[in-house]
């Protein structure tokens, strides 16, 4: 009982941190790619609109797509250079299908195209924050790459009243945000500033996990003359840094199953967004660049670096001392939730946090056994889900079951198949089901439009056959009206 | 002469077509209902694919327990489904899914036109002795086109997923597992 009350929230793990391969570092600044790739196609299949041609030169920090919305976040070419081509490459989504891409030769000047004359910047009003915003083209850089503009409109239109932050990083191996908020932490408060301005937001909280002293003393000190930012330390709990979970510890707001945070007046912004908030905001320098965990126990020199966006895997991991022969496996982001690099030639999008090479020891591929009902995975779920039942009906490609048991509301976190003693991949079902879910769904919307399109059609014959008839009648009584005219009938027929 | 024959046919058919009408409401015939709602389901291309003339005839076919709930391949897994629990009845769903979509060999291309009139869906656009073309997000894959191009040069193709359709296998299952199933 003890141990429940002491819980910020229901179920949760507690795996091994392995932070301490990088955390001690700081930020290695002196990366700069040969080539670059930028996709024209964001992970939801939305697709950008080109504005260079190849052999263009370009500048840091020149547009170079745009997108049909807001949803579409803006590209920027994170480098100097010449565009060489714009050719389907690989993308970072993990299907390996490839998509059109700008391919931007670098050169070796790291400065930005333009600058812009300073002003105050925490002067500018709402508005013209939201402006700089959408320009630089942010999203969010937790992961999951919502474009903020978006976030920040909802947020003031629904208005919300509490702007949380979210430092969390409650991944394993993961460091890039806990190293920039002890680097950055007077731009990452600033940024939390602009954030409440352009938000109509009142108060803000930082979460930080407890696994980060010297980014909480960072921050603690950089907020503490702002009485309006509090920063509060968090219990170091997998999934801590999920949005629903953090507000739940820092404000004690439920958000409805199925909802969103905005149900419950807050905002959640990342820590690196809302230092690329400010980047954007006081310089007007888009978002071009992020810092990303290099590490795993086949790296041969783990750091975190800032990688240019579009850097392919394969420089970075060659700038940090290429992989160990004992690596077994690529990934893109932490251990628990990422997702395996399937060529070294993928290019680092916007939204990743880090690449991680796992040597055999670290994987530990165990047997799959079957399922002994222990109920584990049911107390570690941190979403109150019964994650054996519906990885059985996900098994039997039973989909309504499955989304009955509420496989949707899944955050694909993988406590469960972490602490399952059968080694059941769990979460890969609950991917699985929910991507065949979503798939069905696509293909119902696909058919509700043939059938709709087969009813109009069905109607524009009947009405051009009843046109046809009508002018065909028209015609013979037009005939009939003059016969002595007949010798012009012939022209009249065409 | 020509007039009062215009006349008469058009008043002819004006009292045939009410007596028709009139008959139509008083001799209705009760259709299953869930004939009706299966009917709605479908795609409605009448292409004939399942085996039946058209989509009201499968229908009553389906409601009969003649013709399998996965019958029609232009619904899909999700057809299947929804027929199958309206039905009552379960039905092994394959693994595989596959969209197949129409593809225009467009060099071959005489522009007869002959598809875009063959398409239930509206799914081919062109004109006359210009090239037609398949619009593959709205094309069911239910291979009329095919059979009446004079060029042959109407071809199924499988579409491959994209970024929003694509997602992750079913995990394997271990060799104990099935073994214990």
């Amino acid at each position: 009982m003890l141990n429940l009350l002491s819980r910020p929230f229901r179920g949760g793990i507690h795996p091994e941190s392995y932070k301490t391969l990088t955390n001690g570092s700081g930020i290695d600044r002196f990366f700069w790619p040969r080539n670059v790739f930028l996709s024209l196609q964001l992970r939801n299949g939305a697709t950008l609109t080109p504005l260079v041609k190849a052999g263009d030169s370009v500048t840091r920090g020149q547009l170079i797509a745009s997108g049909r919305n807001d949803m579409v976040a803006p590209l920027h070419a994170p480098v100097n250079g010449i565009v060489t081509g714009i050719t389907p490459h690989f993308s970072s989504h993990p299907s390996k299908v490839k998509c059109d891409t700008i391919i931007i030769r670098a050169n070796s000047d790291r400065r930005w195209g333009e600058t812009h004359p300073q002003q105050n910047y925490l002067a500018l009003s709402s508005e013209q924050i939201i402006e700089r915003v959408r320009e630089a083209g942010i999203v969010g850089l937790g992961g999951a790459g919502f474009p903020t503009v978006v976030k920040l409109q909802f947020a003031r239109k629904g208005g919300a009243h509490t702007l949380v932050i979210n430092g969390g990083e409650c991944e394993p191996y993961l460091t890039c945000d806990d190293v920039a908020m002890q680097e950055y932490a007077p731009e990452i408060i600033a940024g939390v500033k602009l954030l409440m301005i352009a938000s109509g937001t009142k108060k803000a909280i930082i979460g930080v996990e407890d696994n980060k002293p010297n980014a909480l003393a960072q921050l603690t000190s950089a907020a503490s003359e702002d009485d309006a930012i509090e920063v509060r330390a968090a219990p170091s709990i997998y999934p801590m840094g999920s949005e629903r979970h953090l507000i739940k510890f820092l404000t004690g707001a439920e958000v409805p199953t199925g909802g969103h945070a905005g149900m419950v007046g807050v905002l959640v912004h990342n820590i690196a967004t809302a230092r690329a908030v400010y980047q954007a905001t006081r310089f007007r320098r888009p978002l071009v660049s992020r810092v990303i965990t290099v590490s795993g126990k086949g790296i041969g020199a783990p750091r975190n670096v800032e990688v240019p966006v579009g850097t392919p895997v394969n420089e970075v991991i060659e700038y940090c001392g290429g992989v160990k022969e004992s690596t077994s496996r690529l990934l893109f982001g932490g251990p628990m939730m990422g997702q395996v690099i399937s060529s070294p030639y993928i290019p680092i999008d916007k939204t990743v946090g880090g690449i991680l090479a796992l040597t055999d020891d670290e994987v530990k591929t165990r047997e799959q056994t079957e399922c002994i009902r222990c109920g584990q995975c049911v107390r570690a779920c941190p979403m109150g889900l019964m994650p054996f039942q519906m990885a059985a009906y996900a098994r039997l490609s039973d989909f309504s079951k499955t989304e009955e048991l509420g496989v949707n509301h899944c955050l694909s976190c993988g406590a469960c198949s972490y602490v399952c003693p059968a080694s059941l991949p769990l979460v890969q079902y609950f991917q699985f089901a929910k991507g065949s879910i979503n798939a069905n769904r696509l293909k119902a919307q696909r058919s509700a439009t043939a059938r709709a399109l087969n009813e109009e059609r069905v109607q524009r014959l009947e009405r051009e056959a009843a046109a046809k008839a009508a002018a065909k009648a028209a015609k013979a009584a037009a005939r009939k009206a003059r016969p002595a005219r007949g010798k012009v009938k012939e022209t009249e027929n065409d | 002469m020509m007039i009062i024959t215009v006349i008469f046919f058009v008043l002819l058919g004006a009292v045939l077509g009410a007596a028709l009408g009139y008959a139509s409401s008083v001799f209705k015939v009760e259709s299953n209902p869930l004939v009706d709602e299966i009917e709605a389901l479908m795609p409605g291309g009448q292409c004939g694919q399942c085996g039946v003339a058209g989509c009201r005839q499968a229908a009553e076919a389906m409601v009969r327990g003649e013709l399998n709930p996965n019958a029609c391949p232009l619904g899909g897994q999700s057809l299947t489904q929804t027929i199958a629990d309206l039905l009552g009845v379960s039905v092994e769903m394959g693994e595989e899914d596959i969209q197949w979509v129409a593809k225009v060999n467009e060099a071959d291309c005489s522009g007869c036109g002959r598809c875009y009139k063959a398409c239930p869906f509206d799914a081919i656009v062109g004109a006359t002795k210009q090239m037609h073309t398949v619009i593959s997000d709205v094309c069911t894959g239910c291979k009329l086109c095919t059979q009446v191009c004079p060029q042959d040069c109407l071809t199924m193709v499988q579409v491959e997923p994209d970024t929003r359709t694509w997602f992750w296998p079913k995990p394997q299952q271990a060799a104990t597992a099935n073994a214990a199933a």
